[in-house]
C-alpha cells in the first residue's frame, strides 16, 4: 500500500452495492495547492467516489485518508472535521435560512479556541494517542458547558457569536454574496446558490474542497468566472481542490491533473493533454463508432 | 461576569413584574387558575417547538414527558412535604422544596427524552411519530398500574404550591431558553437538520447528537410543566396525559407555525382560552349551563376542524417559521427585521 503523501489520499477504494460495482480500485492523491478534475460520462461513479471520500458510504474495500488520518468508519461530520468539505451536485442549501445563516451553520461552536481545555485540537490529540475516554469526556463537557454559555449569554458566548458572524460575512464577501446576506437561500438565483454552497463549505475550514459539478447549469461566461474564482480561493485559502465536471473543455482548461472514470473503473489519469489523447477516454466519451470514423 | 448579568436581565425584569401581577390578582382565583392552565400549555408548546419546529422531527408524545415530570415531582414533593428546611420561614421552605421536586421531575423527564431521542437517530417522519406516540402511551399505562403512582385513581395529596409567579417564571424561562437556542450555533445546527439532514451532516454537524439534545431540552421543560401542573391540580391522574393531550400540544405548535416560538405562544394562549370563551358564550346563550357542558365534548372536533382549515388556508401555520414581528402588520410596528 502506498503511504499517504497528500491532504486527501484514496487508496484503492471499491464500492459495491449488492452485485453492482459502482466504483472499483479508485485511487487518488490531492496535495495542497492542487486543482484536480474528476470526469467521466453519466453514471461513471464520480458522485459515488465523492460519497465514499466524504463518509456518506463506507467503501467495501480500500481506505480514505484525510490529513494523515484514516477515515474508514468515520461519519460524514467527522470526515468534514478532519478537513474535507464538499458541495452537492443538486444544490442542498438550507433553503429557509438566510444566506448568512447558511454559512454560520458551518462555523461550528465546538470549533472552540485552541487554548481552551475542550478544544477540538485537544480532543483530537487525545483520540490520536488512544485516550478515548478522556477525549469523549472533554468533548461532552465542552458541549455541555457550551449550552450553558448559550443559555446564560456569557461574554464568551457573545464574542464567539461575533467572531462567527464576522467570519460568515467575510466568506460571503469572498464569494461576492455580501449583498445577499439577509435573503433566504431559496430566493437566490441559481448561480449564487452554487456560490453560497462553496462559501458554506469554506466555513468549515477545510483542507481539501470537493466540488460536485459547481458549474452545472451555468453559461460559458459564468463558468469561466467561476473557474477563476475557484482558482483564487484555492490559492488564498491554501486548499487542495477536486472537482467533478461534465464540461471537458472547462476541466481541461484549469486542472493540472485529471482522473477519468467510466463504469466505476479508472480509465485514465494524467495531465489534460495526456487524457485528451487517451483512446479509452475518447471511446468513453464519444462511443466506439467514433474510432471507426477517425480511422 | 457582566456578560452573565446581562444574560440574566430578562429575569431581573420578569421577577418584579410577575410578583406584582401575583399580588394584584390575589383576589381573582378564576384569573389565576386560567393563567396557570395557559402557562403550562405555553411551556409545553414552546418546548415541543424545539423538537417539531426547530429540529424538524415529529414527536407526538409530549404528554408522556409531562407525565413523567408530574408524577416524579408529585411523589418527591409528597415525601418532602413532611420536612421543612430549618431556619427558613415555612413559606420559603415550601417553595424551595417545591423547586427541588420540580427539578427532580424535570431531570427524570429529560432522561426519558434521552431514551426516546435515541431511536430518532434511525427513524424519520411517521416512524418516529409512532415511536413517540408509543412512548406516551407506555408511560400512561405504566403509571396506571403502579401502586406508587396511585394506579388509575391518580396520585393525590400533592401539596398545592404552584403560584402565578412560579408558573409564569417558568414560561419566561422556557421562552428565553428557546429564543437563545434559536440564535446560537446549537439552534442553527437544529435548523440545519430540519432543512437538510444530509447537508448538515456534510457541514460537520453531528446530527445524531443534536437530535438527542433537542429531545433532552424539550422533555426537560415538559417535565417542569408537568411538575407545575401537578402542584396546582393536587391530583395527578393518568387521564390528564392521554394521546389527546399530546395532540393538543401538536395542534398548538402547528397552528402557530412550525419553528416559530412566538407562534407557539400565541397559539397556546388562544387554544387554551378558546374553550373557556366558548363556555362563557354558551352560558350566556342558554343560561342553564347545558350547552356550556358540551364544550368539553366539542373541543376536539373544533381542534380537528381548525387543523384542517389551517392546512388548507395556511399550511405553514400562523407565522410560518418566522416570529411575530417579522409578519405582516407587526413588521411595521416593531421596525425592521433584526
Amino acid at each position: 500500500m502506498s503511504e499517504p503523501t497528500g491532504l486527501l489520499h484514496v487508496d484503492r477504494a471499491t464500492m459495491q452495492f449488492g452485485g453492482l460495482t459502482a466504483l472499483s480500485d479508485f485511487s487518488l492523491d490531492v496535495k495542497k495547492g492542487d486543482l484536480q478534475g474528476l470526469i467521466g460520462p453519466n453514471g461513471a461513479g464520480k458522485t459515488t467516489a465523492f460519497n465514499v471520500m466524504t463518509g456518506v458510504y463506507a467503501p467495501t474495500s480500500g481506505r480514505v485518508v484525510v490529513a494523515g488520518e484514516v477515515m474508514n468508519g468515520r461519519l460524514p461530520h467527522q470526515v468534514n472535521r478532519a478537513g474535507l468539505a464538499r458541495t452537492f451536485q443538486n444544490i442542498r442549501l438550507f433553503k429557509e435560512l438566510t444566506a448568512l445563516d447558511n454559512v454560520k451553520v458551518a462555523c461550528l461552536a465546538d470549533d472552540r479556541p485552541p487554548q481552551s481545555l475542550f478544544s477540538r485540537h485537544r480532543v483530537d490529540a487525545d483520540r490520536r494517542e488512544g485516550r478515548f475516554l478522556l477525549a469523549h469526556t472533554r468533548d461532552a463537557w465542552g458541549n455541555y458547558l457550551d449550552w450553558w454559555r448559550t443559555f446564560l449569554q456569557t461574554s464568551g458566548f457573545r464574542s464567539d457569536e461575533a467572531r462567527i458572524e464576522a467570519r460568515a460575512h467575510h466568506l460571503l464577501g469572498v464569494l461576492g454574496l455580501s449583498h445577499r446576506a439577509d435573503e433566504l437561500a431559496r430566493n437566490l438565483p441559481y448561480g449564487e446558490q452554487r456560490r453560497l454552497e462553496i462559501a458554506r463549505a469554506l466555513a468549515t475550514s477545510p483542507k481539501v474542497l470537493l466540488l460536485d459539478e459547481p458549474a452545472a447549469g451555468m453559461n460559458t461566461r459564468e463558468k469561466a468566472e467561476l473557474m477563476g474564482l475557484i482558482t483564487s480561493i484555492k490559492n488564498d485559502f491554501g486548499l487542495g481542490v477536486l472537482l467533478i465536471e461534465h464540461d471537458m473543455k472547462l476541466v481541461m482548461g484549469i486542472c493540472e491533473k485529471i482522473t477519468v472514470l467510466d463504469h466505476g473503473e479508472t480509465i485514465a489519469v494524467g495531465t489534460p493533454a495526456e487524457v485528451k489523447a487517451n483512446p479509452k477516454v475518447i471511446e468513453a466519451y464519444l462511443g466506439v463508432e467514433s474510432k471507426e470514423l477517425q480511422a | 461576569m457582566p456578560g452573565i448579568l446581562r444574560g440574566l436581565l430578562p429575569f431581573a425584569v420578569a421577577v418584579p413584574v410577575l410578583l406584582a401581577v401575583q399580588l394584584l390578582t390575589a383576589d381573582a382565583p378564576f384569573f389565576v387558575i386560567l393563567s396557570l392552565t395557559v402557562g403550562v400549555n405555553v411551556v409545553l408548546a414552546v418546548s415541543l417547538n424545539i423538537i417539531n419546529g426547530m429540529t424538524g422531527q415529529f414527536s407526538i408524545g409530549h404528554a408522556g414527558f409531562m407525565a413523567v415530570g408530574a408524577y416524579i415531582a408529585g411523589v418527591v414533593s409528597k415525601v418532602l412535604s413532611e420536612y421543612g428546611i430549618a431556619f427558613l420561614p415555612e413559606g420559603v421552605s415550601d417553595q424551595l422544596l417545591y423547586a427541588i421536586s420540580l427539578l427532580v421531575g424535570a431531570v427524570a423527564a429529560a432522561a426519558f427524552g434521552f431514551l426516546v431521542g435515541l431511536p430518532s437517530l434511525r427513524l424519520k417522519g411517521d416512524y418516529l411519530a409512532i415511536v413517540t406516540l408509543g412512548f406516551g402511551e407506555i408511560i400512561r399505562v405504566v403509571v396506571q398500574n403502579t401502586e406508587l403512582f396511585g394506579k388509575a385513581l391518580g396520585l393525590s395529596g400533592v401539596p398545592q404550591r404552584t403560584t402565578f409567579f412560579s408558573c409564569w417564571l417558568l414560561v419566561v424561562l422556557v421562552v428565553v431558553v428557546a429564543w437563545r437556542i434559536r440564535r446560537s450555533t446549537h439552534g442553527r445546527a437544529l435548523l440545519a437538520i430540519r432543512e437538510d439532514e444530509i447537508a448538515a451532516e456534510a457541514m460537520g454537524v453531528n446530527t445524531t447528537a443534536y437530535k438527542v439534545r433537542a429531545f433532552v431540552v424539550a422533555s426537560f421543560f415538559a417535565g417542569l410543566a408537568g411538575g407545575v401542573f401537578a402542584h396546582y391540580q393536587s391530583i395527578v391522574a393518568p387521564s390528564s396525559f392521554t394521546f389527546v393531550k399530546s395532540m393538543e400540544v401538536v395542534v398548538m405548535v402547528v397552528a402557530g407555525g412550525l419553528g416559530s416560538t412566538t407562534g407557539a405562544i400565541v397559539a397556546a394562549v388562544f387554544l387554551t382560552l378558546l374553550p373557556e370563551a366558548l363556555r362563557s358564550l354558551f352560558l350566556q346563550l342558554s343560561g342553564d349551563g347545558t350547552m356550556a357542558q358540551m364544550v368539553e365534548q366539542i373541543r376536539m372536533p373544533i381542534y380537528g376542524l381548525l387543523l384542517v382549515v389551517i392546512m388548507l388556508v395556511r399550511p405553514q401555520g400562523l407565522f410560518g417559521t418566522r416570529e411575530l414581528w417579522e409578519v405582516g402588520p407587526f413588521k411595521r410596528l416593531f421596525g425592521e427585521k433584526r
